[in-house]
């Protein structure tokens, strides 16, 4: 049996997860990206709470290999703008030291 | 028939009425109807979205998960904007004077501080609850400093840059005095307590990500016990004996929470959006973390809450 399931829903804000949610089952958010917009991924406990929740939030199920492309599309396009992020004459450090190091990219579980 | 007493060697109690949940904490009885027990439980819910989505904003540090505060913060370009919470929605109050990010901030949501920022900022601004206004001007320019206690008993320290990462200085309400310096200087770190019981943990030493804890007595930093995780860009809040380190980044953006009790630092519950830039504020059992990176900006707001509850014990 599979341990995660993973979808897509919008964080709507206030009660989109409850405490109780968060106690009975696991959860962790992500930034992802569709080609168009950023999109809230989400990998949920694979219990039947979990599923409800997908389904209480009008989510949509993925693929982890699908959930992954989402996030890994939303890496992309931080690491993208933080390469075009330059200023004349600047150091590889002194670009770090302005900007954080480059964004990494987020491995589901 | 094996009876409790049998398997524990003691009678559950018969209570006619079941106790509070905060004084039966471990506690097993029976009602009359079911067997009960207290324990306490920790989580992190989604609370209201931030009206604009930023990261490295600020933070009225000990306002409340019920009247939260921030301010400022990358759109990218700097922001002025201020939003208040009332524990279910951000609501949009008086824009700072200058636009800031990076940028440090202490108080309520009724008397806050705001001050330094991107570009090595001097100034100061205070919040009354409604607009801000000039406050005192610091002695040593700084971003990416960090920032406890009150309005009138004010704690600024580290940031940038790099020879000034070290400085600390303390705000009467009305102007600024130097402290003593941190034993180890850093930027982007996150900050609790007061005045007199100041508190810093994770950052950058510029170069090398800290696990570093310094405890100030009004006078000094003294070294303490290091947290697990040493990142920065993390949320910080709570008090010297009551600290807490909310998500971050080591690199890599977490969702790990570690809580200082004055002496230890223990893992804490996780949040359930790993960011960086993001702030926070209230206490160790009623807090609030708002905004970040996530990869992208975020508006996110998670509220935590660490409170005894009553259980109904069953067999499944």
């Amino acid at each position: 049996m599979a341990i995660f399931i993973y979808g897509t829903a919008n964080n709507t804000g206030k009660d989109f997860f409850t405490h109780q949610d968060r106690r009975d089952f696991f959860l962790r958010g992500y930034t992802g990206h569709d080609g168009s917009n950023y999109i809230d991924t989400w990998v949920i406990g694979a219990n039947e709470k979990g599923a409800l929740w997908l389904a209480e939030k009008s989510g949509t199920e993925k693929t982890k290999t699908e959930a992954q492309a989402l996030v890994k599309a939303s890496d992309d396009l931080a690491r993208t703008v933080w390469d075009n992020n330059n200023v004349d004459g600047e150091s590889a450090d002194e670009k770090v030291a302005r900007l954080g190091a480059k964004p990494s990219f987020n491995t589901l579980p | 028939m094996t009876t409790y007493k049998n398997i524990h060697g003691k009678k559950i109690k018969f209570l006619a009425s079941d106790p509070p949940a905060a004084v039966a904490e471990g506690q097993v009885w029976y009602n009359g109807t079911d067997f009960k027990t207290s324990i306490f439980v920790s989580a992190w819910a989604s609370g209201g979205n931030l009206g604009t989505a930023r990261d490295v904003l600020a933070a009225g540090g000990t306002s409340t998960q019920t009247a939260g505060l921030v301010f400022g913060g990358g759109t990218p370009p700097a922001s002025a904007l201020t939003e208040e919470y009332d524990g279910s929605s951000w609501t949009e109050s008086g824009d700072m004077s200058n636009a800031r990010k990076i940028l440090a901030g202490l108080g309520i949501q009724t008397a806050a501080l705001a001050c330094m920022g991107d570009g090595t900022a001097t100034t100061s601004e205070e919040y009354g609850g409604t607009s801000w206004t000039a406050g005192g001007t610091l002695n040593t320019g700084r971003g990416r400093a960090q920032a406890c206690g009150t309005q009138t008993a004010g704690l600024a320290f580290g940031g940038e840059p790099n020879d000034q990462k070290a400085k600390t200085e303390e705000y009467d309400g009305s102007s600024w005095a130097n402290g003593g310096d941190l034993n180890a200087g850093r930027q982007l770190g996150s900050g609790a307590g007061t005045q007199t019981a100041g508190l810093i943990f994770a950052g950058d030493a510029n170069p090398g990500i800290l696990n570093s804890t310094e405890e100030y007595n009004g006078t000094a930093w003294t070294v303490v016990n290091a947290h697990t995780l040493a990142r920065k860009e993390a949320a910080g809040y709570g008090l010297q004996t009551a600290g807490v380190l909310a998500a971050g980044t080591t690199g890599s953006l977490v969702t790990t929470v570690e809580n200082y009790d004055g002496t230890n630092w223990t893992t804490g519950t996780a949040v359930a959006t790993a960011r960086s830039g993001v702030t926070g504020m209230g206490t160790s059992v009623l807090g609030l973390i708002a905004g970040g990176n996530t990869g992208s900006l975020s508006n996110a707001t998670e509220e935590f809450t660490s409170a005894a509850g009553l259980k109904t014990i069953t067999d499944s």
